[in-house]
């Protein structure tokens, strides 16, 4: 009775995890880089005061392409 | 043990999300740095010059962001470690909404060529500037517009995230100094060197109501064109705070200029830091970066301001709570001080990789100082002298 309660709980778990990760949204690929978005990571330039502004534009803009 | 295992391996799945996180950072270091202020003795400089780290964590519409700020704060001091923490929602098209702690933006801030610009301290002699980049403060934002649509306006409401810390019955908690007297009477009154203040998370609007507004233009690809305002109030101050701010931004692979105007009033508590009864300012930036190649450029960058500042009267005791304290009366007379500061730097920068760069360059600073009464002028350190500065630096960014 145990072993089969183990079993068909382990059963769940796979079965629940594959469903889970069936429906899961599927990340934006960052290997493969839009040309907008590879646009916007060439121009961000070394000057300070502007620097994470215009990383952050380009972090959105990535994750939304 | 182990059901509770199995239980918690069945619902571990359904909490699965994706998140996206960046670390990004900036550091530049003083390589070779020789800087000199007339009659005072030169020296070379080597060491960190700045360092900011900043991660970005993103997940759907709504993104969070927290800059530390290692190279300077007291990090014991309570919500210190931080100089910006904030969440942002974009899920309205067009909209994003920003709530947290951070930088108010509405002056269009450059780096010089080998020092920072005077709006956030840049300088060898000390300027008398006091509205400079307004950092560390609690904010809620909204900003409408990108480069999509060819502006952005951002609004934003915002406090202190220092409050000057009050007893239950309204009274102020004042930071004092050895020296005075028991404050039993004006002549044996206690010496004030400041308020006690607390670090706090969130800002009251009763004590303290600040506001601003910036809206950035950006037209034919290369240029953005800036207009800043903000408001701000104190309750301990006599009168609110406000500046006005102008500014171009030309950015290109051949020629890029900046140029930054502002005009602002200031008023401060009398035993804040940098404390002012009045003060009326004037800032000037102007600035190029020629690129000759892909590997080098020229940058050129001149910068002036002008400081009216008038002074608190601290010649006379007060009361509070049947006790007499008096502040610092030998800086704080009434005196009226005019200050104008100047400089300008150029040098050339050599690309050492696509985020790396060498700048070796020279700059040049004058100072000078007018009161209307004489004594006043034993309050700066360098009130009638120049300097210059030879840089190399070494700029990173990752």
């Amino acid at each position: 009775m145990k072993t089969q309660i183990k079993f068909w709980l382990f059963i769940l778990t796979v079965g629940s995890t594959l469903v889970s990760c069936s429906h899961q949204q599927a990340a934006p690929d960052r290997s493969i880089a839009s040309e907008k978005t590879k646009d916007c990571w060439n121009h961000v330039k070394g000057e300070y005061q502007t620097y994470f502004d215009n990383v952050e534009e380009c972090i959105e803009k990535q994750d939304h392409k | 043990m182990r059901s509770l295992c199995l239980l918690l391996c069945l619902l571990l799945p359904n909490f699965a999300f994706s998140l996206d996180t960046a670390l990004k950072g900036f550091i530049a270091l003083d390589a070779l740095n020789y800087e000199k202020i007339s009659n005072a003795p030169g020296a070379a400089v080597i060491g960190i010059g700045v360092l900011d780290l900043k991660v970005f964590a993103e997940q759907d519409y709504l993104s969070a962001a927290i800059k530390l700020d290692l190279d300077n704060s007291k990090l014991s001091e309570a919500n210190n470690i931080f100089e910006e923490a904030y969440a942002s929602y974009r899920g309205i098209k067009g909209w994003r909404f920003s709530l947290g702690k951070g930088i108010i933006r509405f002056q269009n801030l450059h780096w010089g060529v080998i020092e920072n610009s005077y709006l956030d301290g840049g300088s060898l002699i000390g300027t008398e500037n006091g509205w400079r980049k307004v950092s560390r403060k609690n904010f809620i934002s909204a900003t409408y517009g990108n480069r999509g649509v060819g502006f952005a306006d951002t609004f934003a409401v915002f406090g202190d995230s220092t409050e000057v810390k009050t007893y239950d019955n309204g009274s102020i908690a004042y930071a004092t100094t050895s020296g005075g007297g028991n404050g039993s009477s004006s002549t044996t009154a206690i010496r004030v060197s400041g308020y006690t203040a607390d670090n706090v998370p969130a800002f009251n609007t009763s004590k303290e109501q600040g506001f601003a507004n910036k809206l950035e233009l950006y037209r034919s690809g290369y240029w953005t064109l800036t207009a800043g305002q903000i408001y701000y109030r104190n309750k301990f101050a006599r009168t609110g705070s406000y500046a006005f701010d102008v500014g171009a931004t030309r950015d290109a692979d051949d020629w890029e200029f900046w140029v930054d105007l502002m005009w602002g009033k200031q008023s401060k508590a009398p035993f804040e830091a940098y404390s002012t009864y009045l003060k009326q300012e004037y800032f000037v930036q102007m600035g190029t970066q020629y690129h000759i190649n892909s590997d080098w450029s020229w940058l050129a960058n001149a910068e002036f301001t002008h400081v009216k500042d008038k002074f608190h009267d601290m010649t006379n005791a007060f009361q509070q709570e049947g006790k007499w304290y008096i502040g610092d009366s030998t800086r704080n007379f009434g005196q009226i001080a005019r200050s104008q500061n100047y400089k300008i730097e150029t040098g050339a920068q050599y690309n050492l990789s696509k985020s790396a760069f060498l700048t070796m360059g020279a700059l040049y600073e004058k100072r000078k100082t007018t009161v209307n009464i004489a004594r006043a002028i034993n309050n700066y350190r360098y009130p009638n002298n120049n300097a210059y500065k030879l840089a190399t630096t070494i700029s990173f960014w990752f």
